[in-house]
């Protein structure tokens, strides 16, 4: 009776085997997270939440990217004229500004009517109408056709170099500036998601910490009966990224609830300025993006722990 | 099967477990091992099972040099080797049935093959109509009954057992070692620690005697 005689019969290491291992282990992840129900669901709220910090202020940055992305086409030029500008000046301008490739639209406010719609807008008649004379230039209001920030740019320095030309502004500067605040705060939000992504780190590896401790008793008999490390280990990575999972899932339907409740105050407020705007949730490659970031810091965050704790239970 | 050469035992705090034992066990043998609690027994079962390391010396089981038995090839040794502890470490939260799968889910044997074994396993030890109870619900002894039909479930080649009827009353005990003793005859080698001198007796077995960390064979009549 020899050891190789016995080991002819047993199962030798095959695709089949490899498989079953993994439904074991697959059983047994799952059966940590449904062994203590409301401790697992607080450990997934808990990741959860803080998965859904940075994806929820990405999500709102985008979308007001988006919204001024519609309102950057309105941008136009305005062309001050000196003060002093003759009639003819005037023509001369109006006549260049129609022979310029990417003017579009162009309208004239005189200095007159610009005081007009000043005091209308501003409420101070009275200070205006005690003015000696009219202290405003006249004004070009010209659209570009081609809306691209080069574009505009290059039409700009063109229209500085007609005569009797005090400035151009680009009147849609302040959506730049709010473009570069988008920019420094999503900036903000990747650097918090990554210290957010240490944080489910620990969560896991602490929750599976704790597991390991809940079924050493388990740990020491698998291996006592011969069970290989990576045996042990498996359910306990597949529990980690079961944890991930759950909780990415979790934020990502959290997040489009909270879009669609926002959804109705937003509709209030753009229906008083006539426009409308449709916020967007996750899409579905971000979706899947988030759920594979959970299931990857579940599997980690678990993989981190799992070797050094179970080095530390041997049967006796 | 087992060969054991000057082995010795020392533990960090000082204590000498094992002092220069020389042993062989043929394969097909039983053995009981008597001895006080602490004059070596578990020591020697632990040298074996590669549970512990010896300090000095050589071990051979089942043809496996142990000094040369890295980590990664521990679990697969082991794998040929029944192990029952006084306590029998069953699963707390798995049934019968779960417990006794446990090392042939690891060898990766095919459901039906699992089903099987289990079944003729549990069917052995007189536990098939409890193969879906809890260990809980099971007395002292149809639990250590369990542990013996999970350390047997796989065939191994050589059954390791520390005190199996520590916690049974002699009833029981004879029970449990007449098991032990079926395994035997169909040839799995077999070395059984225990201090009771009656219930040896019993059996017409090689005796071994350890004390103060040295072994002598002892005469069974």
């Amino acid at each position: 009776m020899t050891s190789s005689a016995q080991r002819q019969n047993k199962p030798r290491f095959s695709l089949r085997v490899y498989f079953s291992h993994h439904k074991h282990a697959w059983k047994h992840g799952l059966r940590q997270l449904s062994k203590n129900p409301l401790a697992s669901i607080l450990t997934i709220a808990v990741i959860s939440i803080t998965l859904l910090l940075p994806t929820g202020l990405l999500t709102v940055l985008t979308n007001l990217q988006q919204a001024t992305h519609d309102w950057n086409k309105g941008t136009t030029l305005s062309i001050y004229m000196t003060p002093d500008a003759t009639s003819a000046q005037f023509s001369y301008v109006q006549q260049a500004l129609s022979n310029v490739s990417n003017v579009g639209n162009i309208k004239y406010i005189s200095p007159d009517q610009g005081l007009a719609q000043f005091s209308k807008q501003s409420g101070l008649t009275n200070v205006i109408q005690s003015l000696d004379s009219n202290p405003l230039p006249g004004v070009f209001k010209i659209t570009p056709i081609n809306q691209a920030t080069p574009a505009v740019n290059l039409l700009r320095s063109q229209l500085l170099a007609l005569p009797n030309i005090t400035d151009v502004k680009i009147d849609m500067l302040w959506v730049k500036r709010l473009n570069a605040i988008i920019k420094l705060l999503q900036q903000f939000t990747y650097g918090l998601a990554i210290v957010l992504a240490l944080a489910v780190l620990l969560i896991i590896g602490n929750t599976i910490r704790m597991n390991i401790q809940t079924y050493h008793q388990e740990i020491e008999v698998m291996k006592l009966v011969g069970a290989s490390n990576r045996f042990i280990r498996r359910p306990f990575l597949y529990s980690g990224l079961l944890y991930g999972l759950s909780a990415a899932i979790f934020c990502a339907v959290t997040l489009d609830f909270f879009m669609l409740w926002l959804q109705g105050p937003l509709n209030k407020l753009t229906e008083l300025y006539s426009t409308q705007f449709a916020l967007d949730g996750l899409s579905i490659s971000q979706t899947l993006l988030l759920i594979m970031a959970g299931c990857l810091l579940g599997y980690i965050g678990s993989w981190l722990v799992v070797d050094k704790y179970l080095r530390r239970i041997s049967p006796h | 099967m087992i060969h054991f050469e000057k082995v010795s035992k020392r533990y960090p705090n000082g204590h000498e477990g094992l002092k220069k034992i020389n042993l062989d066990v043929n394969a097909g043998e039983m053995v009981f091992l008597t001895g006080h609690s602490g004059a070596g027994k578990s020591t020697l079962l632990k040298l074996i099972a590669g549970l512990e390391l010896a300090t000095f010396g050589q071990i051979e089981v089942n043809g496996q040099n142990l000094e040369k038995l890295n980590a990664r090839k521990l679990p697969k040794f082991r794998r040929d080797i029944g192990i029952v502890l006084q306590n029998p470490h069953l699963i707390p939260d798995q049934t019968l049935f779960e417990n006794v799968a446990l090392p042939l889910i690891i060898e990766g044997y095919t459901e039906n093959d699992i089903g099987k074994r289990v079944r003729a396993a549990l069917d052995k030890v007189g536990l098939l109509h409890k193969e879906h109870f809890l260990p809980e619900e099971l007395s002292t002894g149809e639990q250590q009954r369990v542990g013996l039909a999970r350390a047997v479930v796989n065939k191994p080649t050589l059954l390791l057992a520390d005190e199996p009827t520590g916690n049974l009353d002699p009833e029981l005990s004879l029970e449990i070692m007449r098991l032990f003793k079926d395994f035997n005859l169909v040839g799995t080698t077999v070395l059984i620690a225990t201090h009771d001198i009656e219930l040896i007796n019993e059996f017409d077995t090689r005796v071994l005697h350890i004390e103060h960390g040295q072994l002598s064979e002892a005469s069974n009549d």
